[in-house]
């Protein structure tokens, strides 16, 4: 519209200059400039609420009958501007109002007579202590899942994050010289008799799994108290809230191990004192703790029945009944496991085998996943060995092995390749130490090293061929897939290696056994590492007996470690982590395989999903299980 | 007859002292420490503490000391407790036995109930003018039965009937959202007991079939016939008796050997009984359990085996024991 306004007006101009240059009558032409707006209105939907009220019937057990209310925003219509036509000169917004319905839920509560409905059944190998219920004293991985669902620790390492966080504390703080750690408790814990939590609690408690001569320490059975004892010297109530565990040397890990390690779950004193400290019993009664789920039930071999916690701290579990059902171990249990999964016997079954890993990914209606872990798969190498003595040469056979293609047609997700000295995902992680497969770099190193190819298609240096064994625990008949995939490898890279049995009854015999040091050429072996810190794992190699990472002594790598012991500074201790990892990886103690993985496989019309949680084995994802 | 009990049961001591020492000493040659392992697969790394659990269970002491403790605490009663999983090792050998026995029970049961049924009909219809076809049936459907190894049967079974069809539960003794009554136990025992004793029902059909045809061609039962007896007198009173002498002898030693032979079946159905714990046990060195375990299981063949003796007493009265 304005555009043809202005055309008009510049047509009328022209004309009357024409007609006076013609000598004609002079008629005057006005030009007048008319311009017609036209307004378009255009239509804007602006939501209002309006509240619906709708009332959901929810079943709820007799027993724990909750009131909640659910608000749900429910978008219903889309606002959408719709422009009519294009010739509208000015735009006159308005507002219709159209209904934006905010559904609100109110749960009814019904009585159901299935006190069951919302249980959750959990298939887990176990072969142990079906009362292993105190998280200081259990020992088996699997054990330690529903244990760590009764009992519960001063602090929570998150092996996501890779840092601590509050659990039965809610504060922490290491003194500036690392010789003491104050806890401040969190308020209104409860036992799950009722009685309060209190300081005098924890230093029973830190007295009875650190002191030797605590009379409930003898009792008991702390297998994992072995990190934290050496430092520790006593504990003291400073107030209410308050206790400070003092050390008998510094340790700038102090909280991890006296908060967070698998020894420092909390176990109430009045029933330590009353049913011993260790004892076996399948006595519901015998274990108390502060966890979200009470143990109900024990049956040997069977299963562990435990029930919600109401007056637990956190936020409320989402099952009113967690059953775990137990298998036994191995690859019977495993498929015993899968087959109660796929026929819903069992709502999520633990540590899937890869074995059945296809059933399970195209079954509809199950989940699965593969968590990775804190479990490093390594093999042994003897650095005393003499074709080993040299370090490149050293390098060389770790690049040898192509794990990705190995595991990846083998093992699917329930492994993951690694050639790396840390875990993936952690930022003390450093990815330029490694040790991935490289055949070119194999020839490069082996030549550096003084070797040749000989005729025979074997690399030598002088008297010296670059020949070896590969050791492996079971049957000689049967050797493992890995090692023969490696072992023919190495052979097409110039190397002539043999695949060597040992029963694996005295693989753990370190003075004669094959990995005893004059016996050893390459062997698989394995290890966990209880906490996400390297500290952890790094002290291993000092340790001087079999579940050392490496016979290895290097003094560099013995002060880096010492340093960060005492190192509170987090950026310091991380650059301290990276250069030791470059020492392995220059240096190859060992040689890195594969990251473990913790395979769960879950109905979905039961549970959405299955978080790996925050610890590695582990307590928290039991409640993060996302229910129907 | 009496007599010949007791002096039975007096005799099974030095037995059972023989083979306590014979697995003693096989369990004490076998590499390995069953405290190592034991920690070894928690990966737990305290000398200490090994040291101190193999003082706990004796461990450390001499041989013979280990072996006299093991021994006088047995003649009291005490077995001991397992290293791996801290229960008594009479309490473990109780359940185990127990979950083993019901499903050995089944399987003979079901050995008699079918096995020997069929291989009486069998052998009454032998020679007479039935269907080819049934006669065909009745002789080779055992055959089929001994040939195919009764855990690829079980596997089958649990994907059929257990994950297509949902009908029977896949493992295990019981159902946790359910309860514990005997029904359930009914249900978890069909596969298992189909699958550990589907071979032993063929051999027993095919050894009912082949006795009672040569007991039905006997003197002493045609001269039943020529006395005008009723068919299934001569067939089921005078027949059946004598054929049930070698068929109670084969169902004494299958139990027996049910018992303990159940191992790959408890496997597959993740049944938590005798074999199971046995294996697991030999596996992780668990001394005291393996020791139990055996112990117990040759007290149970010489007691069976004492059983069907005086079974063969009661069925067949010529037998008799001075």
């Amino acid at each position: 519209m304005i555009l043809r306004s202005g055309a008009a007006a510049v047509a009328g101009g022209v004309g009357a200059a024409a007609l006076a240059a013609c000598g004609e009558a002079e008629v005057v032409e006005k030009t007048v400039t008319v311009t017609v707006t036209e307004v378009k209105e255009v239509v804007k939907e602006v939501p209002v609420e309006t509240v619906v009220t709708k009332e959901v019937v929810k079943e709820v057990p007799v027993e724990t009958v909750v009131t909640k209310e659910v608000i749900k925003e429910v978008p219903v219509v889309e606002v959408r501007e719709v422009e009519v036509e294009k010739v509208v000169t000015q735009e006159k917004v308005v507002e219709v109002e159209v209904e934006k319905v905010v559904t609100q839920e109110k749960v009814v509560e019904v009585m159901v007579e299935n006190p069951k409905a919302d249980s959750l059944v959990i298939g887990l190998p176990v072969t142990a202590r079906v009362d292993d219920l105190d998280g200081s004293q259990v020992y088996e991985f699997q054990t330690k899942i529903h244990a760590f669902c009764t009992s519960e620790s001063l602090l929570l390492y998150d092996y996501q994050t890779q840092t601590l966080k509050p659990r039965l504390a809610e504060s922490w703080e290491v003194a500036p010289d690392a010789t003491s750690v104050t806890f401040t408790l969190r308020e209104g814990v409860t036992w799950h008799n009722g009685d309060p939590f209190t300081p005098e609690d924890v230093v029973f408690n830190f007295n009875r799994i650190f002191r030797d001569d605590d009379p409930y320490h003898a009792e008991g059975t702390f297998y994992y108290n072995g990190f934290a004892q050496p430092f520790y010297g006593d504990t003291e109530v400073l107030d209410g809230r308050t206790v400070r565990v003092n050390l008998t040397q510094p340790d700038a890990l102090a909280a991890e191990k006296f908060g967070a390690l698998d020894s420092s779950y909390m176990a109430h004193p009045p029933s330590v004192m009353e049913h011993g400290n260790r004892e076996y019993s399948t006595d519901v009664d015998k274990y108390v703790g502060t966890g979200p789920y009470i143990p109900v039930e024990l049956r040997p071999a069977e299963l562990v029945r435990m029930v919600r916690n109401e007056n637990w701290w956190g936020p409320k579990p989402d099952f009113d009944e967690l059953i775990f059902r137990l298998f036994p171990g191995g690859q019977a249990g495993a498929d015993a496991r899968v087959n109660a999964l796929l026929a819903g016997e069992v709502d999520v079954a633990l540590y899937t085998p890869a074995t059945r890993r296809n059933d399970l990914f195209r079954t509809p209606g199950i989940g699965a996943k593969w968590f990775s872990n804190f479990v490093l798969g390594y093999f042994y190498i003897n650095h005393t060995f003499p074709l080993f003595q040299d370090n490149r040469v050293r390098q060389a056979v770790a690049r040898s092995f192509d794990r990705v293609s190995f595991y990846e047609a083998t093992a699917g997700p329930t492994v993951l390749p690694w050639g790396r000295f840390w875990f993936p995902g952690s930022p003390y992680l450093n990815d330029a130490a490694e040790l991935d497969y490289d055949p070119a770099q194999v020839a490069s190193l082996m030549q550096d090293a003084g070797f040749s190819m000989g005729g025979d298609g074997v690399w030598a240096n002088g008297d010296m061929r670059a020949e070896f064994k590969i050791q492996y625990s079971g049957d000689p008949g049967a050797p493992p897939d890995r090692e023969t995939f490696w072992m023919q490898g190495l052979n097409d890279l110039g190397f002539s290696v043999e695949l060597d049995a040992w029963d694996p009854a005295i693989r753990a015999d370190f003075d004669s056994g094959p990995f005893a040091q004059q016996n050893l050429n390459v062997g698989g072996w394995g290890v966990g590492v209880f906490l996400g810190d390297p500290a952890f794992a790094y002290q291993r190699w000092t340790a001087g007996d079999f579940f050392a990472l490496s016979y290895m002594d290097n003094a560099e790598m013995n002060q880096l470690y010492q340093d960060i012991l005492v190192e509170a500074d987090a950026d310091n201790r991380t650059s301290k982590v990276h250069r030791m990892q470059e020492i392995a990886a220059d240096q190859v103690p060992w040689i890195p395989s594969t990251v473990s993985t913790l395979g769960a496989a879950w109905r979905e019309e039961k549970v959405t999903n299955v978080t790996s949680g925050a610890t590695q084995y582990s307590y928290p994802w039991l409640y993060k299980v996302a229910p129907v | 007859m009496t007599r010949y009990i007791a002096r039975r049961l007096l005799s099974v001591i030095p037995l059972l002292i023989a083979v306590s020492l014979i697995v003693f000493g096989m369990s004490k040659a076998l590499p390995g420490d069953p405290v190592a392992i034991f920690l070894q697969q928690a990966d737990i790394a305290n000398p200490e503490l090994v040291n101190a659990m193999r003082d706990k269970y004796g461990l450390n002491d001499p041989l013979p000391v280990q072996y006299w403790t093991w021994l006088s605490l047995m003649f009291q009663g005490d077995m001991g407790e397992s290293i791996r999983r801290g229960e008594r090792v009479s309490d473990l050998l109780f359940r185990g036995m127990r979950n083993t026995f019901s499903v050995a029970t089944a399987s003979v049961a079901l050995v008699i109930v079918v096995g020997w049924t069929m291989g009486v009909l069998s052998a009454v219809v032998h020679n007479r003018a039935w269907p080819q076809a049934i006669t065909r049936f009745l002789a080779q459907a055992p055959v089929l039965m001994i040939s195919i190894p009764g855990f690829a049967v079980a596997v089958f079974m649990v994907l059929i009937f257990g994950i297509s069809l949902g009908w029977l539960p896949t493992s295990g003794v019981s159902n946790p959202r359910e309860g514990d009554d005997v029904i359930d136990l009914a249900k978890h025992l069909i596969l298992p007991t189909i699958g550990l004793a589907l071979a032993s029902v063929g051999g027993n059909w095919r050894l009912a079939r082949n006795t009672m045809i040569e007991v039905l061609r006997e003197d002493y039962i045609r001269m039943a016939h020529a006395k005008g007896l009723p068919l299934w007198r001569v067939y089921f009173v005078h027949g059946l008796r004598t054929t049930l002498v070698p068929l109670l002898t084969s169902a004494g030693l299958l139990f027996g050997s049910l018992l303990t032979g159940s191992f790959i079946l408890e496997y597959i159905f993740a049944w938590p009984g005798i074999g199971l714990l046995l294996v697991e046990s030999t596996v992780n060195r668990d001394v005291p359990v393996v020791m139990g375990a055996t112990i117990l299981i040759a007290s149970l063949y010489i007691v069976l085996n004492l059983a069907v003796d005086i079974l063969y007493a009661i069925v067949d009265p010529r037998v008799r024991y001075a």
